[in-house]
């Protein structure tokens, strides 16, 4: 029940217990609350609404959406007073299909002045034509004007999904429109999370050894920043140390910066932290340059060099955490400050410490972009203006969200991505994909 | 309810150019049971207002259906010159539904207008507009006056051949041509009508299942034969393919529909340029729809390298290409052919080149299939009752050829039960009248069709 009703329903109850009759009821007492409630979990995951998904690569202009939907909002075959509508630009040979996209916060519903508009619990943004005055400010607030005007009666027509079964994607020939309950993998979120915590408790808590040298028989790997701290404070190359090492190289020459996003100890706390810390604070300029981690990478080396002994090691977080909160040393001085004090970045930015300070992080950064896998996000698949929830769930904040409400897809620079996969996993529409480097094409736009 | 009419508004737009005024006239419901409509009630409203030598529009009673590739428009008149009779030109694409849904069946364009004019057609009126903009306009020019115009709906456009009264001018429907080879853009341009624009804001009550109708009928057809692929694979259906796919190296192509076509047979192509622009980078692309099959094909005979930007600078001037295709000899560079299209336009091209109107029944369905070739021939066998039925009942004449597993039954099922043998009496009629008209094959510039 919305908050209209529930006031309305209040008034009446206290009319019938013999309270004061009903003094006033107001307009807005019937209406939906302006601002639809959101539950607690929806905030970690969407519900799986049905959606309407436009495909412009198939569509051929041939308007049997508008036509079916026509019939169904006027029993007519009335194109016009469809609450879809095709856009065709004969020079340029493109179609686009206008409609709603039922999105999670719609604009129009803020902008209505009479609050006709309310967002059912299916998520289906309806027009409550009672209350609808035609004034068109849902059409100027959405991004695609997709309320559209009924040109025959001058009321404003809006797609409801004819209540979750959509007869224009029925109908499409070409199946360019297609109602999908969403195209999101969800479970690499709750693997990723899985891979996380058993990392953590493996480097951090069970294992003895840290993640900057460990030994398993006659397996060793090791940090491969700490091995270039090592060479240059020794001035010697251990082979065994350097192969050691080769194994992270490998593993982000084949997926990416995949140890940043699920094996990075330090990672999963900052994970843990921005879920409880809202990112609030604006970063100062100096910090918010990406450039800075590779400052710090080469003052670690050289520091190391200068110094004699691996500088920057003794303040890695990595190594703290692993160090100072593990097993073989609980609780190590002044240690135990590097943590928060690292962490508590997260107030500016989510993994604001891995996108511009992480050392280790710069040295991955730079054999991620000679790596084979790459992130492809098309635009043209996805309902951009309203959803850009794979910019939103981006930790690293490399998905450009405006260029993708232009309808532009945008680049995923994978020096800069930690594979968590996190867009690929939320993308409703199947629009984030994960290709190999020499493969072309983006979802949605076909082959060049 | 006339149930004779109950597929139309009732109405038939009575403009006169001269005066610059139009009335409405209902509908005559007997002329309807008899005829039914498309072209064999335009013929009818042709030969009423004779006299004035009128231009008919006309739709046909599934036009703007759910009735599959339901757009067509019928344009009735009789060709500039000394042709015996009317001839009809299909128009596709959303002409058809944007004039039935502007509330007008049929258009009945009378006199000549004192300067160029634009007619608007939306909402049961009939707006004149002032047409100096559009005159002498290349395509893309015109394109981007329409951009401007922010009007929607569908245009028919004289072209910049047609305005200047060009032989072998072809009207456009929007940006993507037509079938005009009967001299609808002469016609246009000869009355100086510039332009006729339908909006349709209304709609029209067909019956409610026709939708699921339409949806059963498309899964039959597609059960018993392959979807279309756009215009390369119309040409392969017309038994037109040639081992295209050099033509279309490096070019994108996008399959386009006309209204509520199961089986697309147009494509709007992006081809590079730099092999005929020097100067143009990689990147530089033109753009074009295909949509004529014919004309595609006897371009393509005589100019095999170049024949897209051919068809682009015929589409730019409102030439018909298979007009144009008879002026090449073939072993000409690019640009002097380019040349010999643009001496055309400023009426310095061969003087014994006149366009002929077409013969027999290729008057009945103007380019669909080049003038002189009997429904029937080639690779594409089809029923020419079926193609007749078509032209009355509002139905692309192009899906019938493209589709060929489509029956005249499976088109009557949109039709009330006993229409079925006034359609065919209809078509049949209409097949007479096509060959009782004696047809001039001398001084025609169409060569003969390829394959």
């Amino acid at each position: 029940m919305n908050g209209g009703s529930e006031k309305a329903a209040d008034l009446r109850k206290s009319a019938e217990q013999g309270g004061k009759p009903y003094p006033f009821l107001e307009l807005g007492d019937l209406r939906p609350a302006l601002k639809p409630r959101e539950r607690f979990s929806e905030r970690f995951m969407p519900p799986r609404n049905g959606m309407l998904v436009f495909d412009p690569s198939r569509c051929t202009g041939c308007g049997t959406c508008e036509m079916v939907c026509g019939m169904r909002n006027v029993s007519r075959v009335a194109p016009a007073s469809a609450s879809v509508r095709v856009l065709r630009n004969g020079a340029e040979g493109r179609n686009f299909a206008v409609h709603c996209q039922h999105c999670r916060k719609p604009l129009c519903l803020e902008a209505c002045p009479t609050r006709a508009i309310s967002r059912g619990e299916d998520g289906i943004v309806r027009i409550d034509r009672v209350f609808c005055t035609g004034c068109g400010l849902c059409t100027m607030a959405c991004p695609e004007a997709a309320p559209l005007r009924d040109p025959a009666t001058q009321t404003i027509r809006k797609c409801d999904l004819c209540d979750g079964d959509p007869l224009c994607a029925r109908h499409c020939p070409e199946g360019a429109l297609t109602y999908t309950r969403g195209k999101a993998f969800r479970w690499i979120k709750g693997l990723r999370w899985t891979v996380q915590a058993l990392s953590f408790l493996l480097l951090v808590v069970i294992l003895i050894g840290t993640f900057c040298f460990f030994r398993a028989g006659v397996v060793s790997l090791s940090c491969p920043t700490g091995t270039l701290q090592n060479i240059a404070s020794s001035k010697t190359v251990i082979l065994s140390t350097v192969l050691s090492a080769l194994a992270l190289v490998v593993l982000t020459l084949l997926a990416g910066r995949l140890f940043c996003g699920w094996i990075c100890p330090f990672g999963f706390v900052l994970d843990l932290v921005g879920k409880v810390v809202p990112a609030k604070v604006k970063p100062p300029r100096w910090l918010a340059n990406r450039l800075n981690k590779y400052g710090v990478l080469a003052g670690a080396v050289g520091g190391s060099f200068a110094l004699g002994y691996q500088a920057f090691c003794t303040v890695c977080p990595i190594g703290t955490l692993c160090r100072s909160y593990g097993v073989q040393g609980f609780f190590r001085g002044a240690e135990l400050a590097v943590v928060p004090a690292l962490a508590a970045l997260e107030v500016t930015e989510r993994r604001s410490w891995c996108r511009y300070l992480c050392p280790v992080g710069a040295l991955l950064a730079l054999v991620a972009s000679a790596g084979l896998i790459k992130i492809v996000i098309g635009a043209k698949k996805c309902k951009k203006f309203s959803c850009i929830q794979c910019a939103e769930v981006c930790p690293m904040g490399i998905i450009d969200g405006d260029l993708l409400r232009e309808g532009v897809s945008p680049k995923v620079p994978m020096k800069e991505c930690i594979s968590c996969f996190r867009c690929v996993d939320r993308c409703p529409y199947g629009a984030a994909k994960i290709r190999f480097r020499w493969q072309k094409g983006i979802p949605g736009e076909g082959r060049p | 309810m006339n149930p004779d009419t109950r597929y139309y508004n009732g109405n038939v737009g009575l403009v006169d150019l001269a005066a610059r005024s139009f009335r409405v006239l209902p509908l005559d419901g007997e002329a309807v049971r008899d005829r039914l409509g498309g072209a064999a009630m335009n013929e009818h409203l042709y030969r009423t207002f004779r006299e004035d030598d009128p231009l008919v529009l006309g739709t046909g009673p599934l036009t703007g259906s759910f009735a599959p590739a339901s757009c067509l428009l019928v344009a009735t008149f009789r060709p500039p010159g000394d042709s015996p009779g009317p001839v009809h030109v299909p128009l596709t694409l959303r002409a058809g539904p944007e004039l039935k849904f502007s509330r007008f069946d049929f258009l009945v364009f009378l006199g000549k207008a004192d300067s160029p004019t634009v007619i608007r057609v939306r909402e049961g009126s009939v707006r004149f507009a002032g047409g100096g903009d559009l005159c002498g306009k290349n395509l893309r020019e015109a394109a981007l006056w329409m951009e401007k115009e922010r009007a929607g709906g569908a245009w028919i456009l004289a072209g910049r051949a047609g305005s200047r009264g060009i032989p072998g001018a072809a009207a456009h429907v929007g940006t993507a041509g037509s079938f005009d080879r009967s001299g609808l853009a002469l016609f246009m341009g000869e009355r100086n009508l510039e332009a006729i624009h339908f909006q349709g804001t209304d709609g029209l009550a067909f019956p409610p299942d026709h939708a699921g109708l339409s949806q059963e009928l498309v899964r039959r057809i597609r059960s018993r034969e392959r979807k279309a692929e756009g215009f390369r694979g119309a040409l392969r259906r017309l038994g037109l393919d040639r081992g295209d796919r050099h033509i279309f190296r490096g070019a994108e192509e996008k399959i386009m529909a006309c209204y509520h076509c199961p089986f697309p047979c147009m494509t709007h192509v992006r081809y590079p340029v730099r092999r005929f622009a020097p100067g143009k980078g990689k990147k530089d692309r033109d753009a074009l729809w295909l949509a004529d099959p014919w004309g595609f094909a006897a371009l393509r005979e005589k100019r095999p390298a170049d024949v897209l930007p051919l068809l682009g600078a015929c589409r730019e001037f409102g030439i018909d290409s298979l007009f144009a295709a008879s002026l090449f000899a073939g072993d000409e560079t690019f640009s002097d052919a380019v040349v010999k299209l643009e001496n055309l336009l400023s009426g310095e091209g061969p003087a014994v080149l006149s366009q002929a109107p077409p013969s027999g029944r290729g008057r009945i369905w103007s380019g669909v299939l080049p003038p002189g070739r009997a429904p029937g021939d080639g690779a594409s066998a089809f029923r020419e009752e079926a193609l007749a039925a078509a032209m009355i009942l509002g139905i692309c004449p192009m899906f019938l050829l493209v589709a060929p597993s489509v029956e005249l039954a499976d088109l009557l099922e949109f039709m009330p039960e006993k229409d079925g043998d006034r359609v065919r009496d209809a078509a049949k009629k209409l097949l007479a009248t096509g060959l009782s008209v004696p047809g001039s094959s001398s001084g025609s510039v169409f060569p003969d069709p390829p394959g």
